[in-house]
């Protein structure tokens, strides 16, 4: 019977190797490095809204970003965003139902009922349609929009 | 195209972390490494053909892996090198009646193991009467009785 002892011996070495990648792997995996954990986890803002979102996304994946809106006028708050994110994403729900959605070629203006003082939270879920990085901007009329940029893995 | 990239990309990342995984994780399952490969099969599932739920994605996903499986085994009649790679080679656990401890440890077998398959295969009961043990390319372990072994 063949048998090699330096195979065998650099076959153990690669196993073990490939032991310490999948356990580093599942490390990684549990801290959001692959998103939807600590590493993944960030939070931005700008003048007028909040948002609470996950770096790291995968295609095809239900994700979620949460908006915490200022009401620009009573009554009222209203949420915008760019096209380059609705082109590349699928959005599946938005909660609460916004009062009035309007399309322009710059992207998407999301009218929201706004009751009392403090800010509104507003649920978007969407699933990432393309590969790779995924530039977007959200904002409220008349201010500077936030940019964040999330990565959209396979 | 995914239904074809998909299944390339699952067929190859199974192989690598399979191969990774050892010898031991297929052979002589238990029930229990039977429902982990059920799971295993379950979570691959969702990956290889995602939100195409249609019929010619699911045979278009079929066709490559079983394209790519022939593929493979063709090229390791071809080079044998590449067949060792993929698929390690047989190792010796016991020889002339000796354990090979430290082939043993590496590879996940202990006593019991050699024993059980000497008891299934050949009805012996002790490793006295056993000359040689071989865990095989596919994680079942060979047993050669010693030659004094049907008196034993």
């Amino acid at each position: 019977m063949a048998e090699s002892t330096v195979f065998m011996r650099r076959n153990w070495q690669v196993q073990r190797a490939g032991w310490a990648l999948m356990a580093l792997a599942v490390l990684l995996g549990l801290a959001g490095l692959f998103g939807r954990g600590p590493l993944s986890s960030r939070e931005a803002a700008a003048p007028g809204v909040t948002l609470r979102y996950q770096r790291v996304l995968r295609l095809e994946a239900t994700e979620s970003l949460e908006f915490v809106l200022d009401a620009r006028q009573a009554g009222e708050a209203v949420l915008e965003i760019d096209s380059g994110f609705v082109s590349r994403t699928e959005i599946e729900r938005i909660i609460p139902d916004p009062r009035e959605i309007s399309i322009s070629p710059a992207g998407q203006r999301l009218s929201f009922s706004a009751r009392g003082s403090g800010g509104l939270p507003v649920r978007l879920t969407f699933l990432p349609k393309r590969l790779g990085r995924l530039p977007a901007r959200f904002g409220t009329p008349g201010r500077a929009p936030l940019s964040v940029s999330f990565l959209v893995l396979p | 195209m995914h239904a074809v990239i998909r299944p390339f990309v699952i067929y190859f990342a199974l192989l690598v972390l399979f191969r990774i995984t050892g010898k031991r994780a297929l052979g002589d399952l238990t029930s229990f490494d039977f429902v982990v490969l059920l799971i295993v099969s379950e979570c691959v599932s969702a990956g290889l053909l995602a939100s195409d739920l249609s019929l010619t994605g699911a045979l278009l996903a079929v066709t490559t892996l079983l394209v790519l499986d022939l593929a493979l085994s063709l090229l390791k009649q071809r080079f044998k090198r590449l067949a060792r790679v993929l698929e390690d080679e047989p190792v010796h656990l016991m020889r002339r009646g000796k354990l090979l401890r430290e082939r043993m440890e590496k590879e996940r077998v202990d006593e019991e193991d050699i024993l059980e398959a000497a008891r299934t295969r050949h009805g012996l009961e002790r490793l006295e009467q056993v000359d040689s043990a071989v865990l095989e390319r596919h994680g079942i372990i060979s047993i050669i009785p010693a030659q004094n072994a049907a008196g034993g």
